[in-house]
């Protein structure tokens, strides 16, 4: 019995082991800390991937007491998370700084608390995956200890984010009280009433939730930690953990609490509206290309945010088909500036990429794929996923929210194509000139470069994906 | 009637102490007091046969957060002057919060609601076998994944703490003992045969 589930668990199984293989690599061969970090997580990301691909065609089963399921959507979130962390492993520096503060270490960790919440099916376990990716982002972001302003920030991110994690459980002990379980089985039972009681606990899940995606009230942990890590960091924490808060809202309130649907779908939608404005007309007046980014983040949340709150499940695949995309160009954008950044000379502002065109004119070719994506300009994956979101939106009647989206995306434009203007028409005394990044980092930027460009010719392959791990079986079982 | 006797004893000594952590100006004594109260709280613990609940307590909130907090405070060494005035301006607040806790317990105990009663079958357990005892079994049966993701995390708590304050000195002289071991007396001494000097 124990053995079957243990092959359910292998992913985390391979995660775990290779956490206690990097402890061990790092205390005792000190002479190889440069590059285990690399070659041990790459390596278990592969594996992962691939034992992933074999678990795809297993049937849905419960495990551990009810407290863990692995389903299709388990899995296939959980082969994203193992997908963008190997691009973003392959993409980090190996310098001396980033082996000296463990970082791809941390992010196993992290990886490890994102697949938590992929396949909890128990607001204990929920909750337990929740603290493994907050506590390993806190320590992410801190990782930079000589810096001030990261000291500050991940300062800042702790008290903000143990404040979430405390109206998280506030909420959840109001459920356990009403229903004396954590069991989220039994949560999805349609016959569960609409109580004042469950309307205020699921209020304050929905706080913590928002605060994982960094949706507005709770977003101002976003521009500053972005802003205070190295590029390496920053990287990671755009991306990766949107999955988890992804797994937490779908396993939580789409699949879950059925009963209250016209409550949450009502807070989903002020909480995506609010990011979507604020986020993208606050972006406009950043000169730091990374706060920028970072408030472009919140605008693309509330993107997401929006298509969740549709309440269908063609809702549900329009939002994860969106947050993919985000996925992939903030992974482009990021690894622009993390390639361009050597231990001398990090690039974090607009005039660090003053004419980018004449001294890197491939890496700033991609950076204007990116760019172009999000803004949303047709050929680009970034136009669909747009496109596929207003589409749902306009399909459940709600044209007043889809022009507000509309809006808000001419006005993103606005900024992204700043960042090109810069990129090809400013000229500067003080070019970007290293030599700091590897053969492997400038090739898997322009693989995923050219993704984005290859994906927006040919999109159907990630929307049937996104369509078979959210299948319309769950709602009937 | 001596359980009586000795329950009385027990919570009138938690309600001075308590009363003590509040009144107290120098913030030192008012800690020392706050670890008596947690102490006979635990004894009250077991005078409910809750025997785990009272040894977490002591173990945890004296054994670690008190210490804590005593070190705080020594390392702050806060002015004494200033923690009078703001407990002035912070009373009428501080009664408020009070009277809204007296008023939650009484709506507990006296109207005693039956949502609030607990589930029959973990009371018979915990008496029949044990409240550790059965504690531990859950935990290592039903609940055995969240123990291990909760070991995970404080693995997680140990790693991210030392890489962030551990600082290596760049001279630091350590030992290398196979480098000891493999060294050859002959070449480390030399012995010169000295002449009688005269």
């Amino acid at each position: 019995m124990l053995i079957n589930e243990l092959y359910f668990i292998l992913p985390e199984l391979i995660i775990t082991s290779c956490i206690c293989l990097l402890v061990l690599i790092n205390s005792l061969a000190k002479n190889l800390r440069q590059y285990s970090g690399v070659l041990i997580g790459s390596a278990a990301m592969m594996a992962c991937i691939f034992v992933s691909l074999i678990l795809f065609s297993e049937n849905s089963v419960d495990i551990f007491n009810n407290h863990f399921r692995v389903d299709n959507l388990a899995t296939g979130l959980k082969l994203v998370t193992f997908i963008t962390t190997l691009i973003v492993i392959l993409g980090t520096n190996t310098d001396k700084l980033n082996a000296d503060s463990e970082i791809i270490l941390i992010e196993l960790f992290a990886v490890l608390g994102v697949l938590i919440l992929c396949s909890a099916n128990n607001l204990l376990t929920l909750y337990l995956g929740l603290e493994t990716l907050t506590l390993s982002m806190y320590g992410l972001v801190a990782s930079k200890r000589s810096s001030e302003i990261a000291t500050e920030s991940a300062m800042k991110f702790f008290i903000q984010g143990a404040i979430a994690s405390a109206f998280f459980l506030y909420g959840t002990s109001l459920i356990y009280g009403l229903y004396q379980t954590l069991s989220l089985t039994i949560f999805s039972n349609p016959d569960i009433n609409n109580s004042i009681e469950l309307q205020l606990a699921l209020a304050f899940i929905i706080c913590g939730i928002a605060f994982k995606f960094g949706a507005f009230p709770f977003h101002s942990w976003v521009p500053d930690s972005y802003q205070g890590s190295s590029n390496s960091v920053a990287l990671f924490i755009s991306t990766v953990p949107k999955i988890g808060a992804f797994a937490l809202i779908y396993r939580l309130l789409i699949t879950s609490f059925i009963a209250v649907t016209e409550f949450w779908t009502i807070l989903i939608l002020v909480l995506g509206l609010m990011s979507l404005i604020f986020g993208n007309l606050i972006a406009i007046s950043q000169s730091n290309l990374k706060r920028l980014l970072g408030y472009s983040a919140i605008g693309h949340m509330g993107f997401v945010l929006i298509a969740i709150s549709i309440g269908s499940l063609e809702g549900a695949q329009a939002s994860l088909f969106y947050l993919l995309i985000y996925i992939l160009m903030t992974s482009v954008a990021f690894m622009c500036l993390e390639v361009l950044s050597n231990k001398n000379r990090s690039i974090v502002t607009l005039s660090d990429i003053k004419d980018l065109n004449s001294s890197h004119p491939w890496i700033a070719l991609i950076m204007l794929f990116s760019m172009f994506s999000m803004v949303g300009i047709p050929p680009f994956i970034g136009f669909y996923a747009k496109w596929i979101v207003l589409s749902e939106l306009l399909n459940a009647g709600m044209l007043s929210v889809s022009i507000t989206a509309i809006i808000m995306s001419v006005i993103a434009a606005f900024y992204y194509l700043r960042v090109v203007w810069y990129m090809y028409f400013e000229k500067t005394e003080l070019p970007v000139m290293q030599k700091g990044s590897t053969l492997i980092q400038k090739s898997t930027l322009s693989i995923i470069g050219v993704m984005i460009l290859l994906m927006g010719l040919y999109p159907s392959p990630m929307i049937d994906f996104c369509k078979s791990i959210i299948s319309p079986f769950i709602l009937i079982d | 009637m001596i359980k009586e006797l000795i329950f009385y004893s027990f919570s009138s000594v938690l309600i001075c102490s308590s009363l003590a952590v509040v009144l107290f100006r120098n913030p030192v004594y008012s800690a020392v007091s706050l670890i008596l109260s947690f102490i006979t709280s635990g004894f009250l613990w077991l005078l409910l046969e809750a025997e785990f609940l009272a040894i977490v307590l002591i173990l945890v909130y004296v054994g670690a957060v008190m210490v804590l907090f005593l070190f705080v405070i020594m390392m702050l060494n806060i002015n004494k002057e200033t923690e009078k005035s703001s407990f002035n301006s912070v009373a009428p607040f501080a009664v408020f919060i009070g009277l809204i806790i007296v008023a939650e317990l009484i709506t507990i105990i006296w109207i005693n609601s039956s949502q609030f009663s607990t589930s029959s079958t973990v009371i018979q357990q915990s008496s029949q076998m044990g409240n550790t005892l059965l504690l531990g079994t859950e935990l290592f049966t039903n609940y055995i994944l969240d123990f291990e993701i909760a070991g995970f995390i404080l693995l997680l708590a140990i790693i991210v703490a030392i890489s962030l304050t551990l600082r290596p000195r760049k001279n630091l002289k350590t030992q290398v003992a196979s480098e000891q071991i493999n060294v050859d007396p002959k070449k480390r001494m030399k012995l010169v045969d000295l002449k009688e000097t005269k």
